[in-house]
């Protein structure tokens, strides 16, 4: 049975339990107990997250949220948008030196409701892109985790970032959809 | 009785407990409970730490060991350069806006032995350098904690090549008690 390991911001800790639940018959499932909060911070503690599970087939990861994050009114957010790219080009190596059998997917950062005082859906747009052009020309699977919201706005709840529950499932389905594919 | 805020990774730690003795009886020293880690983590968390603080008269703070380390044999620093001067530059400014009425003292960050395999001391040089041009003019002062580990290259553990010995945060935390002295 294959082995998936799951890296992410409270997004990926909300669906990645029924994501195993969905495919508990086709691979097992580990995951960083700890939010992997922003892009330095993963860098920081991917480490002592991959010793969990060295040997994973399957890497489906997230960085984005807390990058994009402009806290109390800042004029920027969290983490520039170029250290957001340089953090993400070097965690794409570093999770392939971790995790050296493992496809890695990456799933883009779902957008906020668009009244979120401090996160922009066009700079998660931008961040997103950005990704996608860093990330895909490696070969890392793009899980268009955006869009699937994006088309359902519905499924964002009162805090403007998190999701209701009918949201969390679709975002499972879509993760387990992409796993499956791999398995 | 004065209010003194100490920020900082685990250096400030380990000198933490000789600076409130030092103080005793003129000062009341508030820290960080967290280790404040690299600079985005600062900034993550400082409104945190420091919400339940009193009226503070003067903050001593440091980030700068996490930001250049180049974990696990990194090619990259954790925070590039670039990244580190802005992010000091935003701190500041969530301190002087969180504690309007203190001074604010940034600490330089310590050099490391030479066999260290993940931080580099040039770097860390070029760091200092740069916070202090960035925060000139700003900060009300700043605190050289690397000279003194300079001079006293035995004050650096041999065991983790960062960290000081019991006698080398000893005499930090005086060097520390005496700057905030000054400063008040």
């Amino acid at each position: 049975m294959k082995k998936v390991f799951f890296l992410g911001d409270s997004i990926r800790l909300h669906y990645q339990e029924l994501v195993q639940e969905q495919l508990k018959d086709r691979a097992q499932f580990f995951w960083s107990p700890d939010n992997g909060r922003f892009t330095s911070y993963t860098m920081r503690y991917l480490d002592q997250w991959a010793a969990l599970c060295p040997d994973a087939d399957i890497v489906h990861w997230n960085n984005g949220h807390w990058d994009a994050d402009h806290m109390y009114g800042d004029e920027d957010s969290l983490v520039s948008f170029d250290e957001y790219k340089r953090n993400l080009s070097h965690l794409e190596g570093y999770i392939r030196k971790l995790f050296p059998k493992a496809r890695i997917i990456f799933a883009l950062t779902t957008p906020v409701d668009d009244g979120h005082p401090r996160v922009f859906n066009s700079e998660i747009e931008r961040n997103n892109e950005a990704a996608r052009a860093i990330l895909e020309p490696r070969g890392v699977i793009i899980n268009d985790l955006y869009s699937v919201i994006k088309s359902n706005m519905q499924y964002i709840g009162p805090d403007k970032t998190h999701m209701l529950d009918e949201g969390y499932q679709a975002l499972a389905k879509q993760v387990s959809r992409t796993i499956e594919a791999l398995l | 009785m004065k209010n003194i805020f100490l920020i900082g990774d685990s250096i400030r730690l380990g000198y933490e407990a000789t600076v409130i003795r030092e103080l005793e009886g003129n000062c009341k020293v508030f820290s960080s409970p967290d280790n404040a880690r690299f600079t985005t983590y600062t900034m993550r968390y400082v409104h945190e730490w420091m919400k339940d603080a009193p009226s503070i008269d003067l903050v001593h703070w440091n980030n700068g060991l996490w930001d250049s380390c180049h974990w696990n044999g990194d090619p990259i620093s954790l925070v590039s350069l670039d990244s580190y001067v802005q992010n000091l530059l935003r701190i500041y400014g969530y301190i002087r806006r969180l504690c309007p009425n203190a001074k604010i003292i940034f600490a330089l960050s310590t050099p490391v032995d030479a066999q260290h395999p993940r931080i580099l001391n040039r770097e860390l040089d070029a760091m200092n350098k740069a916070a202090v041009k960035t925060l000139d003019g700003l900060v009300d002062g700043f605190d050289d904690l690397s000279s003194i580990v300079k001079a006293n290259p035995g004050f650096i553990r041999t065991t983790d090549h960062v960290h000081l010995t019991d006698i080398g945060y000893e005499e930090l935390g005086k060097a520390v008690a005496q700057c905030i002295r000054k400063f008040l």
